[in-house]
């Protein structure tokens, strides 16, 4: 399938920085000067599909990268976004997390009207929310298969191998 | 609980500041269910509640347990651990309200909208037609700006993952000429004077010390009660 992100991750194009998980870019249409991009490196389309492990690095270094916003770029603020699917705004074929620098009179608004919700509307949507989230489940990390060795191979020997082990019984005291 | 007056507020110290916001902090009463909330989930780490000035139905806000101002205070394991229950929040919100897609959503300071002294994450449910905004505008970058951008950030970055630039590669030296002459000869084990050496102590009474000397140790550790020890051996 022809992905722009995961061509641009394979070609290394203006990427500052790759590894096995994830990679980060410079957003080619920023809001601001100072916009990032990091994306998994394996082909997710929104963020539910990134496995658990990934998404924890992916918003680490989030963190870290905000923090170098700060202080590489001065900015005031920094918001961390994940547009989950086009009606949150996401643009692109592949989940990603934005970065923004902040500056006061950047003009962008990212702040949404409160709605005025009665307390038994309040109450539906946590009854609805809370049938899923009693349910909720996180990849548990999986151990590193062992390898067990097959013991029986002792009891298969061919005869001049069992005539050896019995003359070496022979031969003890 | 008595609030202090503007001119203690002035004398403080940052720590006492932060102290005293922290016993203000909203967010950690309704942790500890001091002020109640409609809580959606929690975890050793994290606590979920529905906000109640919510951009759509479902609105939640991950807390920390611990109160913390702002995201880069954070230890590394929490923040992963946080942001993996914001992803199963999403997905939640996905089932639950028959959603197009959610918003992740982090303000850091007052200026990207931080209005709380107590970090957190809001995820909300977004349907094509929620006019809830939160669009980004897109800017085009010429070619010297983002190379410009490159040059200040990849250091950082460099850094934040330890990777090593690499250097141009040296012209390589010819290799040292080696010593021919024997009339100044190096520091070898021939010329160091006999005096220097000291007689090593025998194996033997190395072993010997050093029995003793864990067994004294032993013994004051425990604090064993030789009386009692003599009674139980009649």
């Amino acid at each position: 399938m022809a992905c722009q992100i995961c061509e641009a991750i394979n070609e290394n194009k203006n990427i500052l920085y790759k590894d096995e998980d994830i990679a980060i870019m410079i957003h080619n249409l920023p809001a601001t000067f100072g916009h990032l991009k990091i994306y998994p490196v394996e082909h997710c389309t929104i963020i539910e599909q990134v496995p658990d492990k990934t998404v924890e690095k992916m918003f680490v270094t989030a963190n870290k990268l905000s923090t170098l916003l700060f202080e590489a770029m001065n900015a005031q603020g920094t918001n961390i976004l994940v547009q989950n699917g086009t009606a949150a705004g996401q643009t692109e074929n592949h989940a990603s997390i934005d970065i923004v620098a902040r500056k006061e009179g950047d003009n962008i608004n990212l702040q949404w009207a409160p709605l005025k919700l009665s307390e038994d509307e309040m109450s539906t949507a946590l009854l609805k929310l809370t049938a899923f989230t009693k349910k909720m489940g996180f990849e548990e990390e999986k151990p590193e298969p062992v390898e067990i060795k097959d013991e029986t191979e002792i009891l298969s020997l061919t005869p001049e191998e069992e005539n050896y082990l019995i003359k070496q019984l022979d031969r003890m005291p | 609980m008595p609030q202090p007056t503007e001119e203690e507020l002035q004398s403080m110290s940052p720590e006492q500041l932060a102290e005293l916001q922290k016993k203000n902090c909203i967010f950690c009463k309704i942790i500890k269910e001091e002020v109640p909330s409609k809580k959606v989930y929690d975890d050793d780490d994290c606590y979920c509640i529905l906000d109640i000035n919510p951009a759509a139905p479902g609105h939640v806000l991950i807390l920390p347990r611990e109160h913390y101002q702002i995201m880069p205070q954070i230890p590394e394991k929490l923040i992963g651990s946080m942001f993996k229950v914001s992803k199963a929040i999403s997905q939640a919100q996905l089932k639950a309200f028959q959603a197009q897609g959610t918003s992740i959503f982090v303000a850091n300071g007052v200026i990207a909208g931080q209005k709380a002294p107590h970090f957190m994450i809001h995820v909300f449910p977004r349907t094509e037609k929620d006019n809830i905004g939160m669009v980004l505008p897109q800017y085009k970058l010429t070619p010297e700006q983002l190379n410009d951008l490159k040059n200040v950030l990849q250091p950082g970055i460099n850094r934040i993952f330890g990777v090593k630039t690499q250097p141009k590669p040296e012209p390589e030296q010819p290799p040292l000429p080696l010593p021919q002459s024997k009339e100044e000869p190096a520091m070898g084990v021939e010329n160091i004077p006999e005096e220097l050496f000291e007689p090593q102590p025998r194996k033997k009474e190395t072993r010997k010390e050093l029995p003793e000397e864990d067994f004294t140790e032993e013994l004051t550790e425990q604090d064993i009660d030789l009386d009692k020890m003599r009674e139980l051996y009649r």
